[in-house]
C-alpha cells in the first residue's frame, strides 16, 4: 500500500521507494503462485476435510508453504528470503495489526462487563416467544457485533447464552444458530473495528468512517430481507419440547446494568464515523467501558487488568493489597484480565496475516499475480459490470475455500484492488465488495470459521445444562441454508454488481487519507 | 460531506459511461498505455480518457488530471495530466 499525498505535490519518484528485485522461478511466472497455492490446499484439508478451526495450524501451513516455494526459485534464494521480510513489514498488515490488538482489548472488556447479559435481559423485558426469538437473536447478535467488531466472538457469546434459552423458549434449534451467525455476519461487515472491515478499508485506500457509511445501504437491504425470512421460518419451523426452565435460565443470566455498554459502543461508532484515528476511537471507548465497569460495579478492575504475583516474588508482601494484582503459587504466575486476553486472542491471526502478505509478496515479484490478473481482465473481466461481478464471485469462491475469513480477505484484496482500480471503480465500492462478500461466506459453509467455533460452544452446552442433550446440538452441515444474512447479502452485491446500483467511480468523491478511520 | 449525506451516497444505479464537463478536475488511476494510439488512457468503467501528456511508467498510478474536452456520444475524452498523487494498492 502507498502512502497518498498530502497535496504539497509530492512527485511519485518520491514516493515509490527502492526498485525491487523480481524473482524468477523455475517453470515460469505461474510457479510464484506455489506458496499461496500450497497454504490454500492445507487450509481447505486442516478446515474442510479434517474440520479442525485452529488458525495456528494454518500459521504452521504458510510456513512449509514459503519453505516449499524456496525450492521453485531460481538462483540465490536470498532474494526469496528478503521478499519474506518485505512483505511482512508492508504498511497495510502493520494498520490491521494495530487495529485488532485495540478491537481485541475493547470487545473483550464489553464482555466483562456483562453486555450480553444485558442484552438477554432487554429480550426478557420484551417478553419475546419461541417464533419470535430467531429474529430477536438475529437483531441482537447484529448490534452486539456491530459493536465490539468481532464475528467469531459474539457467535460464541451468542451461542453459549442466547441458544440455549431460545430453545427452551421453543425456537428452532437450527434456525436459532442461523439466526447468530447471520447477525455475526451483520457486524462484522459494519462494524468499524471488525477486522474485516479494517482489512477491507486499508487495502482499498479508503478511510474506515467512509467505507462504513457507504455500506450501511448494502446492509440495511439485506438485514429487511433477513428479518422477515426470520420471522416467517420463524412461525413455521417448530422447537423441541423441553421442561419450563426458560425462565429461571433468563433469570440467571440477566443483567440489565451491562446495557450501559451501548454507550461505550456508540462512543467508537460515533467517534469513527467522524473520522478520527483507529487508536484514538477505539481507545476512547476502552476508556469509557473500563469507567462503566468499576463505576457501575459491572466487572472489577481486575477483570481488565490482573497481575498473578508469584509467591516467591520479592513484592509478594505488599502486592496483593493492589487491586489488580493477586499473590498466587509460582506455577500460577501471570497476567490476565481483559486488555491482556483481547490482545492475545488476535496473536494467530497476527501471525497468519503477516506471513500470507509474505506469500502475496512472493507472487506479486515472481509474476504469478500480474499473470492471474492478466488471464481475468482478459477472459474475465472485460467490462465494469464483468469486472464487479468478477470481484463479487471471486471473494465469495476464495472465502469458501479458506476458514478464517480475515486471511481469504487479505489473500484476495490485492485482485479486487487491481481489478476495481482497471476500471476506476471507487475506494469505497471495492472494500464493500470485498467486506460484504468476505463476512457472508465465512459463517456460511461448514467448514467456516465462524460455524465451527458456534458449533465448537454448542458441543459444550450438554456439559453445562443438565436438559441439554447431544441431539439438540446443531451440526454444521445443518445450517448452512438459514444464514439468511450471509445469503441475501451476498445477493445484494451479485444484483449490484450486474445492475451497477451503488457503483461509484474513483471521479465521484475521494476517500479521506487511509490512516483515519 | 455531510454525515448524512455519506450514507445516501450511492443509492442509485450508476452508468457503465459516465460522462465529464471540460475544465473539470478530477482524480483517476492511469490504466493502460494505448498500443494504437501511444497514448495513456484512464478507463472509468466504459467510458476512456486520454491524456494529452504524460510519461509511460505513471500507469496503474493515482492521478490529478483536468478534462480538456468531452464528447458524449462516444463516451471519449481527452484530459491533461496535472500531478501524480500515489501508486496504486499492491
Amino acid at each position: 500500500m502507498s502512502d497518498t499525498d498530502s497535496g504539497d505535490g509530492t512527485e511519485i519518484e518520491e514516493i515509490s521507494g527502492p526498485d525491487v528485485e523480481a524473482i524468477e522461478f523455475y517453470g515460469g511466472r505461474w510457479m510464484s503462485v506455489v506458496p499461496i497455492g500450497v497454504f490454500i490446499l492445507w487450509a481447505i484439508v486442516q478446515s474442510g476435510l479434517f474440520g479442525i478451526g485452529d488458525t495456528t495450524g494454518l500459521v504452521a501451513g504458510m510456513l512449509v508453504a514459503l519453505i516449499v516455494g524456496m525450492f521453485f526459485a531460481k538462483g540465490d534464494w536470498k532474494n526469496y528470503a528478503n521478499t519474506i521480510f518485505d512483505g511482512m513489514t508492508k504498511r497495510v498488515a502493520a494498520t490491521a495489526v494495530v487495529a485488532w490488538l485495540w478491537a481485541g482489548m475493547f470487545s473483550n472488556t464489553l464482555q466483562a462487563g456483562g453486555f450480553v447479559g444485558g442484552l438477554v435481559w432487554a429480550a426478557n423485558a420484551a417478553d419475546v416467544g419461541g417464533a419470535l426469538f430467531p429474529v430477536a437473536t438475529f437483531i441482537l447478535a447484529a448490534l452486539f457485533t456491530t459493536g465490539i467488531g468481532t464475528g467469531y466472538g459474539a457467535t460464541v457469546a451468542f451461542s453459549a447464552l442466547f441458544f440455549p434459552a431460545g430453545i427452551l423458549l421453543g425456537a428452532n434449534p437450527v434456525l436459532l444458530f442461523g439466526a447468530i451467525l447471520s447477525g455475526a455476519v451483520f457486524g462484522d461487515n459494519l462494524a468499524p473495528v471488525s477486522d474485516t472491515t479494517i482489512v477491507s478499508a486499508v487495502t482499498q485506500d479508503a478511510d474506515i468512517g467512509g467505507v462504513v457509511a457507504s455500506r450501511f445501504k448494502y446492509a440495511v437491504i439485506a438485514a429487511v430481507l433477513s428479518l422477515a425470512a426470520y420471522v416467517f421460518a420463524g412461525n413455521a419451523m417448530g422447537g423441541l419440547n423441553i421442561s419450563q426452565q426458560a425462565q429461571n435460565l433468563f433469570v440467571q443470566n440477566s443483567e440489565p446494568a451491562g446495557l450501559l455498554h451501548l454507550v461505550s459502543m456508540l462512543v467508537v461508532i460515533v467517534t469513527a464515523v467522524m473520522g478520527r484515528h483507529i487508536v484514538e476511537a477505539v481507545s476512547w471507548g476502552l476508556i469509557v467501558a473500563v469507567v462503566f465497569n468499576v463505576v457501575f460495579d459491572l466487572a472489577p478492575l481486575s477483570r481488565v487488568l490482573l497481575f498473578k504475583v508469584p509467591k516467591t516474588s520479592a513484592a509478594a508482601s505488599w502486592a496483593g493489597s493492589l487491586p489488580i494484582a493477586e499473590v498466587v503459587a509460582a506455577k500460577n504466575a501471570g497476567v490476565t484480565g481483559s486488555i491482556y486476553n483481547g490482545a492475545a486472542g488476535f496473536f494467530p491471526l497476527i501471525v497468519l496475516v503477516l506471513l500470507i502478505v509474505a506469500g502475496s509478496e512472493i507472487m506479486i515479484r515472481g509474476g504469478g499475480f500480474e499473470a492471474i490478473q492478466e488471464w481475468l481482465l482478459e477472459n474475465v473481466a472485460t467490462g465494469v459490470r464483468k469486472a464487479e461481478t468478477t470481484m463479487v464471485v471471486g471473494t465469495a469462491l476464495v472465502n469458501s475455500m479458506i476458514t478464517i475469513n480475515t486471511a481469504a480477505e487479505i489473500a484476495i484484496a490485492p485482485y479486487i484492488a487491481r481489478i476495481g482500480q482497471r476500471y476506476n471503480i471507487n475506494s469505497y465500492r471495492r472494500a464493500n465488495i470485498l467486506d460484504a462478500n468476505t463476512s457472508a461466506l465465512g459463517y456460511i459453509f461448514p467448514w467456516g470459521g465462524g460455524v465451527l467455533i458456534g458449533f465448537a460452544t454448542l458441543q459444550r452446552l450438554p456439559q453445562q445444562y443438565g436438559w441439554f442433550t447431544d441431539a439438540m446440538v446443531v451440526q454444521p452441515v445443518q445450517v448452512w441454508p438459514y444464514v439468511f444474512h450471509g445469503w441475501f447479502l451476498f445477493g445484494v452485491f451479485l444484483l449490484s454488481a450486474l445492475t451497477g446500483f451503488g457503483l461509484e467511480y474513483t471521479t465521484d468523491r475521494k476517500s479521506k487519507d487511509v490512516t483515519r478511520l | 460531506m455531510s454525515m448524512f449525506s455519506k450514507f445516501l451516497t450511492g443509492m442509485s444505479f450508476r452508468s457503465t459511461t459516465p460522462t465529464f464537463e471540460a475544465g473539470e478536475e478530477i482524480e483517476v488511476y492511469v490504466t493502460e498505455l494505448d498500443e494504437e494510439s501511444g497514448e495513456l488512457v484512464a478507463q472509468v468503467g466504459e467510458t476512456r480518457l486520454h491524456f494529452e501528456n504524460g510519461e509511460a511508467d505513471i500507469v496503474g498510478c493515482r492521478v490529478l488530471a483536468t478534462v480538456e474536452s468531452f464528447d458524449d456520444a462516444e463516451h471519449r475524452g481527452r484530459v491533461t495530466h496535472r500531478k501524480t498523487l500515489s501508486q496504486g494498492s499492491f
